[in-house]
């Protein structure tokens, strides 16, 4: 845990941190800017738990973005997360008014949002990934996932494994990747036999 | 180069391709590719999959971690607000203290604060000679009322015409004795009765020039100040002499006094009808309910509460007591029968 003075912490050297892989600036955010989000998520229907959850989420895609260098510091950080959590918020109200039958009137689903079909087959097939990688071990999950998720490059991969070089984690990347497949095989068949 | 080799896209750029990496130009030749290449769509399906899960199962586990750790930091946090609350509560509680202590007009010297306010400990006048509560007092009123007859009752009626009242209700301030013709007690009187500590009421009173009563009591020889006997001074006395002087005519005397101040303008004075011994202007009205002894006392000038205060009575003898106001003592005898 930082220093209580939480708030004299510069946008710059939290962002430094993340970008480093420092996990606690991402808990340091969570205290400087965790009250305006709670109060508007609760104004708003949603609960203290409801507030977390979705401010622990604007916080990962931070982390997301700022990691994979898509992150543009033109605004803020309690700004950017504060809009990311509110369309979070919003996002979540929006889900949960369509999972409630609809009036015949009723016109407020969009027809850029995926149906609920779609939602459920991409669930799946999520779901199916993510069971094979509970399965997968290391360290194939964490290349798998410095790879796709942080989107890290082959040499920041190899340094962060203590790989001898990228050549040797493109290498290992590909193995992990068939091992993957093959998980993700029979997993898909022992749903379909369930 | 353009990512396809031996006619199917090559996995580094289909990698690429799902991660958006590609240039807009890379990106619709892929595209155009795959719609051509059933190998390639497939290879290219199966590439969305592991990236969409995997990065699902990334950020499940990021939020995992960073929960815990918000945890553990909020455990570790400093309860700022908690801390603040019971400061400021402590501030109010003592801010009300001092106030109370500043507005109490019986405080002893020497008494302290946390004592008479904090510990709800008695202080030390009420260890010495306990205060008549409100039950006693109302016992005290029902023993009198007992021994008066229904005639006596009936003449005591107040009256009804709201005109100026008699002696007698001013004089019975729950106090009466077994000559007085009067039993039904002026509103106000009854009031101030229900309180134990009359001294907080004088200082409280709105109306002081028209009504100040207080109430002060005293064992007799319990107290230093309060207790000595007529004649007696505690200079040259010892501790133990006088002691043994208390000792000695204790048992003659009352276990308690109540001593009831009243205040009134001097034009009500006629009205009062001393019982007992009446000094001057100053009658006094005294009745005796087991062992204690009510005095109601008629003073002929007003007394601000800081006077009020520093005035207090005693028994002088077994059959005489004393008010020592701020500026002289009014001697009273005790109306015979009373004194043991």
């Amino acid at each position: 845990m930082k220093s209580p003075l939480l708030f004299l912490e510069s946008d710059a050297r939290l962002l430094d941190g993340i970008r480093r892989g420092d996990e606690s600036s991402l808990v340091t955010l969570y205290e400087v800017h965790r009250r305006p989000i709670t109060a508007h998520v609760m104004r708003n229907n949603g609960t203290q738990d409801d507030a977390d959850d979705v401010f622990q989420e604007a916080l990962i895609i931070l982390w997301e973005r700022v990691r994979s260098g898509k992150y543009e510091h033109t605004a803020a950080l309690g700004t950017f997360l504060y809009a990311t959590a509110r369309n979070l918020w919003l996002r979540r109200l929006a889900l949960a008014r369509r999972e409630r039958p609809l009036d015949a009137n009723s016109d407020c689903t969009s027809s850029d949002d995926p149906s609920p079909l779609e939602d459920l087959v991409a669930n799946e097939t999520t779901t199916a990934v993510r069971d094979a990688l509970d399965k997968l071990g290391e360290p194939c999950r964490s290349l798998l996932v410095l790879f796709y998720w942080e989107e890290a490059s082959m040499d920041e991969i190899a340094r962060q494994l203590g790989m001898a070089n990228a050549a040797t984690a493109k290498s290992k990347k590909y193995q992990c990747k068939e091992q993957l497949k093959r998980l993700i095989g029979r997993t898909t068949d022992s749903h379909e036999r369930d | 180069m353009n990512g396809i080799e031996n006619n199917h896209l090559e996995p580094d750029t289909i990698e690429d391709a799902v991660l958006g990496r590609l240039t807009p130009d890379e990106s619709s030749r892929v595209e155009s590719h795959v719609r051509v290449c059933a190998r390639c769509r497939k290879a290219m399906e199966q590439e969305r999959l592991i990236a969409a899960g995997t990065k699902a199962w990334g950020r499940a586990a990021m939020k995992q971690k960073l929960a815990g750790r918000i945890a553990i930091a909020a455990r570790q946090r400093t309860p700022w607000p908690h801390i603040l609350s019971a400061a400021a509560l402590l501030v109010v509680i003592i801010g009300v203290g001092v106030l109370f202590r500043w507005r109490s007009p019986d405080q002893e010297p020497g008494t302290s604060f946390s004592d008479s306010v904090f510990t709800g400990e008695p202080t030390k006048d009420a260890q010495l000679a306990p205060a008549p509560s409100a039950v006693s007092e109302e016992s005290a009123r029902s023993q009198i009322r007992e021994q008066v007859s229904p005639a006596d009752r009936e003449i005591s009626r107040p009256d009804k015409k709201g005109g100026p009242r008699t002696g007698a209700q001013i004089l019975a301030p729950g106090v009466e004795t077994a000559a007085t013709e009067e039993l039904e007690q002026p509103v106000l009187e009854q009031q101030a009765m229900m309180k134990s500590t009359a001294t907080d009421e004088v200082a409280k009173a709105p109306d002081l020039n028209v009504w100040v009563e207080g109430i002060q009591w005293s064992t007799p020889f319990a107290s230093g100040m309060q207790a000595q006997p007529a004649g007696a001074s505690n200079q040259g006395v010892s501790a133990n002499r006088l002691e043994a002087r208390s000792k000695a005519v204790k048992h003659e005397m009352a276990a308690s006094l109540v001593f009831i101040i009243n205040q009134r303008p001097r034009g009500e004075l006629h009205d009062t009808r001393p019982v007992g011994y009446a000094s001057g202007m100053n009658p006094a009205h005294v009745v005796r309910v087991g062992d204690t002894l009510y005095v109601t006392l008629y003073l002929d000038t007003l007394l601000t509460p800081e006077r009020l205060r520093s005035t207090f009575g005693q028994q002088a003898t077994p059959d005489s007591f004393q008010i020592m106001l701020p500026d002289r003592i009014l001697g009273y005898r005790i109306p015979g029968g009373m004194a043991r």
